[in-house]
């Protein structure tokens, strides 16, 4: 994976779950137990993302051009 | 734990799987395609004019959906536009109502007018475009094909169980004139006002429409409404000479290789 895509795979994730958690701070409170349950859930689904990020089998050149092509009209 | 505070804990799962998605079904195909091709554009090589083109043509107007006939591009641009704009404004009331609170944006000022106003009137747009995609969906058409079915069924019941609840809303409120502005959202509020209050069945729908809403965007990854993400960015990639010409160079390249075992 090019370096420039995989830096965004990680940033764009990271970033948009800490965005997350501090809009949610807004509504639960700062600390709140439920704070701390919004604070779980990022990390759980960051923990997640990873795995599934290092799981991933590449796919060859044929399955990544045909796939979206027939799907997303890529 | 309040309702509320369950649908702040689930969001970052939710969107935690739409990233999964994401990358499993876009960007590790994006990153063989462009190994394939070549590299990423250096900035100085990108066509800014070619880009602007395609993300007008490709994008805003969608003009080679309109290739497909009228209905069809009127539909896509109905549920694209309506979705886009309905998002825009999901996030301006969440910023001025919760997180830079304005006295304009209080319940009943103009602009809490302005922003029931944009939420329903792009919420309307899009329920027609999702209405006219499954109605033409199910009959047996060539469009059929492109309709993607579940998704549609998936989004109708996320613009639905939000009109439902906010109309509950208002209908538990004495009535206002200029609440009007709220179009569909007050419309049916006024026809449900005879059984009003509304108080269990309305958090109900409420929590409904947000989970429905936040499940949506993890669905979007999933699915074949992965192409909001990937049509747009492919059309703006090819729109690039230095790429096009990339790939054009890299399958020329295989097939003047000898293949192994040939002379």
């Amino acid at each position: 994976m090019p370096p420039a895509l995989r830096r965004f795979t990680w940033w764009s994730f990271f970033v948009t779950e800490a965005l997350l958690v501090a809009a949610a701070s807004a509504y639960v409170g700062l600390g709140t137990r439920d704070f701390w349950l919004v604070v779980t859930a990022a990390v759980a689904a960051s923990v997640a993302y990873v795995i599934a990020v290092r799981r991933t089998p590449v796919p060859k050149l044929g399955e990544a051009a045909s796939a979206p092509q027939r799907w997303y009209w890529f | 734990m309040s309702l509320m505070s369950l649908f702040w804990v689930l969001i970052p799962l939710f969107i935690g799987i739409l990233f999964m998605g994401l990358y499993r079904n876009l960007l590790v195909k994006l990153a063989v395609i462009f190994g394939a091709s070549g590299r990423f554009i250096p900035l100085q090589e990108v066509d800014a004019a070619a880009l602007g083109q395609a993300y007008t043509e490709e994008v805003l107007l969608q003009k080679r959906i309109r290739l497909r006939g009228r209905l069809p591009w009127a539909r896509h641009m109905l549920i694209s536009w309506g979705f886009t704009v309905l998002f825009a404004f999901d996030i301006l009331t969440a910023l001025f109502t919760k997180y830079v609170p304005l006295e304009a944006f209080n319940h009943g000022h103009a602009g809490w007018l302005f922003l029931k106003f944009g939420l329903n009137l792009s919420g309307m747009v899009l329920l027609v475009g999702l209405l006219i995609a499954l109605l033409r969906g199910a009959a047996a058409t060539d469009e059929a094909r492109f309709t993607d079915r579940p998704g549609a069924i998936f989004l109708l019941l996320v613009v639905l169980s939000g009109f439902v609840a906010q109309a509950m809303h208002f209908a538990n409120l004495p009535p206002e004139p200029s609440r009007g502005w709220a179009l569909l959202g007050h419309w049916l509020g006024e026809a449900l006002r005879p059984w009003a209050p509304y108080l269990g069945s309305y958090s109900f729908f409420w929590m409904a429409h947000a989970l429905l809403a936040s499940a949506f965007l993890a669905y979007l990854g999933w699915s074949r409404m992965i192409h909001v993400f990937a049509a747009p960015l492919g059309r703006i990639f090819y729109s690039q000479p230095a790429l096009r010409e990339a790939k054009v160079r890299a399958v020329m390249e295989g097939l003047l290789k000898p293949r192994a075992g040939k002379s």
